[in-house]
């Protein structure tokens, strides 16, 4: 179930897709809220950013409140429990959007990081030295958490032309990198994207029939005059865009390892949102004996959407499968 | 059969009330936005009520034992033979009560019958659940109770599910259990003149699909006590001059 903390002219209102009594009152307000995915800026990494698009509330949850005002402050939450065990999935704003006799639409919005990097800004750094910075007061006022990083961080090498806002630049020097970052609350989460560890067990019990890929067909990844070559001669040509090092080798390791998680064998888990369920970057090792043969997935979540109409989830993986 | 159409409870105050269900949400007409009482599993509600009344119903209470005393305005008891200032005779303080169950989990419904009142009055009702349970309750509903025959036999009896299911790919199956409502469809069959209009016009008309306080019959047990609305409005058969029936389908509300 969902449980949505929404601000109506300074009332906090609790509400929920269901009538529920946990340790509050949820009133059965939330009509639909239409699917939210998580997704990653490229391909082969960066922000794994929310998108949201909007929910729909009862005309009843605003008996004392007409019209509907412009904007609320709005938390949605995800339980299979009570509030103990809720995740957030989404703070920010509600605005108003479309409403009828029968339904009031607000979209949703994100506080943004318009915290922007100056051009001519310098970084000659580690990535996560690099993120350090982009995380400081000056810009996103993050704090970070580099445990998933990689042992040996790459170097960045870079020299903003343009101003460019901080959170897209560390969006690029990660996906450049093969790196991946969720943000959680106040912190920067920094995920390695070529490393997989052991993760929860999924089995035929947890998902419901599930598809896979295999790896991207990649015949070369440009970056200027650099490349790394994939294994697939027929496959397409990937320009990643902007160089983040000025070294061919350091350039070059990092288009290898773009091919490398671009190549990644991938997973398309479908399942039901239940408590314990994987997370954007969660590791998870599926046992699937119900195709011709049997499989082992290991997979890194890289993507995800929500469904909560239907209580169910889709989880987009990439890793190995044998 | 009995209907009470029209909700005449003005206010409602719980002897015992926890902050985050207040006793207020017996007044909303969604049985699931429960009142609890303040961890204890008995408690006195008092519901004042306006004038023109005969029948009071509650739902979605875990009370196993409730009892009704109805009184008037100023909390004066109404005795056995009391004559009124304007010469109604009252009935006497020991309402005679049913209590069904109804069918979701441990939940209970409590219909109450009584002479007509043409003023206002107060019912407190005394409940308890059991042992370690925490009092709760979801509507409460008073007003004229409408009578009608009781439906004619057969009477379809259902559910509908509200569980989400899906298959896994091994065929073993997920089931989250969510909540599960009663369907009723009956015909009831009345004199033209006045019931089947009463019906008609002062129910299907009048409250459309809102959710009303419903006792399917008047015998006892059966369980009939719910708080439903109309799945789509009546329809009727004029089956002979002074007779008609009435079919109907519910659906009970959360």
């Amino acid at each position: 179930m969902i449980l949505v903390e929404i601000t109506i002219n300074s009332v906090l209102r609790r509400i929920s897709n269901e009538w529920i009594a946990l340790n509050y009152m949820w009133n059965g307000y939330v009509a639909s809220i239409r699917s939210i995915n998580i997704q990653l800026t490229r391909e082969w990494g960066g922000y794994a950013q929310p998108i949201f698009t909007d929910i729909s509330f009862s005309p009843d949850l605003f008996e004392s409140d007409w019209p509907p005002p412009t904007s609320c402050e709005i938390v949605i939450k995800t339980t299979s429990t009570d509030e103990d065990d809720a995740v957030t999935i989404f703070d920010g704003i509600a605005h108003l959007g479309e409403y009828d006799r029968t339904s009031i639409t607000y979209d949703l919005y994100k506080p943004e990081f318009d915290a922007v990097v100056p051009a001519s800004t310098a970084f000659n750094d580690t990535l996560e030295a690099c993120l350090t910075t982009l995380c400081g007061a000056t810009y996103l006022d993050l704090s970070t958490d580099y445990t998933k990083g990689r042992a040996v961080s790459p170097n960045v090498k870079y020299t903003t032309t343009s101003d460019i806002l901080a959170i897209d630049l560390a969006a690029e020097f990660c996906a450049f990198f093969a790196h991946g970052f969720k943000i959680v609350g106040d912190t920067l989460y920094l995920y390695d994207l070529k490393l997989r560890e052991t993760g929860d067990s999924l089995t035929e019990f947890d998902i419901t029939p599930s598809g896979y890929e295999g790896g991207k067909a990649v015949s070369i990844v440009k970056c200027g005059n650099y490349t790394a070559d994939g294994n697939s001669p027929y496959g397409a040509e990937i320009n990643v865009g902007t160089a983040y090092h000025d070294t061919q080798a350091n350039i070059e390791t990092a288009l290898a390892d773009i091919v490398t998680v671009l190549e990644y064998k991938k997973s398309h888990i479908r399942t039901m949102i239940t408590s314990g369920v994987p997370g954007i970057f969660d590791d998870v090792t599926l046992f699937d004996e119900s195709l011709k043969g049997d499989i082992t997935a290991n997979m890194r979540i890289t993507g995800i959407i929500y469904n909560f109409d239907d209580s169910k989830m889709e989880l987009f993986g990439i890793g190995t499968i044998t | 059969m009995k209907v009470i159409a029209e909700n005449k409870i003005s206010t409602v105050l719980a002897n015992s009330e926890n902050a985050n269900f207040p006793d207020d949400n017996l007044l909303d007409i969604h049985p699931k936005k429960v009142w609890k009482a303040d961890a204890t599993n008995t408690a006195v509600i008092t519901f004042e009520i306006d004038a023109g009344t005969s029948g009071l119903a509650l739902f979605n209470t875990n009370a196993r034992f409730a009892d009704v005393e109805i009184t008037d305005a100023n909390y004066v008891e109404w005795f056995d033979g009391t004559t009124w200032f304007n010469g109604t005779e009252w009935v006497s303080t020991e309402v005679v009560c049913d209590s069904e169950i109804s069918q979701n989990g441990s939940s209970y419904a409590l219909w109450v019958d009584y002479d007509y009142i043409n003023s206002a009055l107060n019912a407190v009702l005394t409940l308890t659940a059991l042992p370690g349970q925490t009092l709760e309750a979801g509507v409460g509903f008073s007003g004229l109770a409408i009578d009608f025959k009781n439906p004619k036999y057969e009477i379809k009896q259902g559910l509908i599910d509200y569980s989400i299911f899906a298959t896994y790919s091994n065929g073993a199956e997920y089931y989250e259990k969510k909540d599960t409502v009663r369907t009723f469809s009956v015909q009831i069959i009345e004199d033209r003149e006045n019931d089947f209009y009463t019906f008609m016009n002062n129910i299907g008309r009048d409250v459309g699909l809102s959710p009303i306080a419903w006792r399917l019959t008047d015998l006892d047990s059966f369980e009939w006590v719910v708080f439903a609305r109309f799945n789509e409005l009546p329809e009727g058969n004029h089956i002979l001059p002074n007779d008609s029936s009435i079919d109907f389908s519910l659906i009970e509300v959360l």
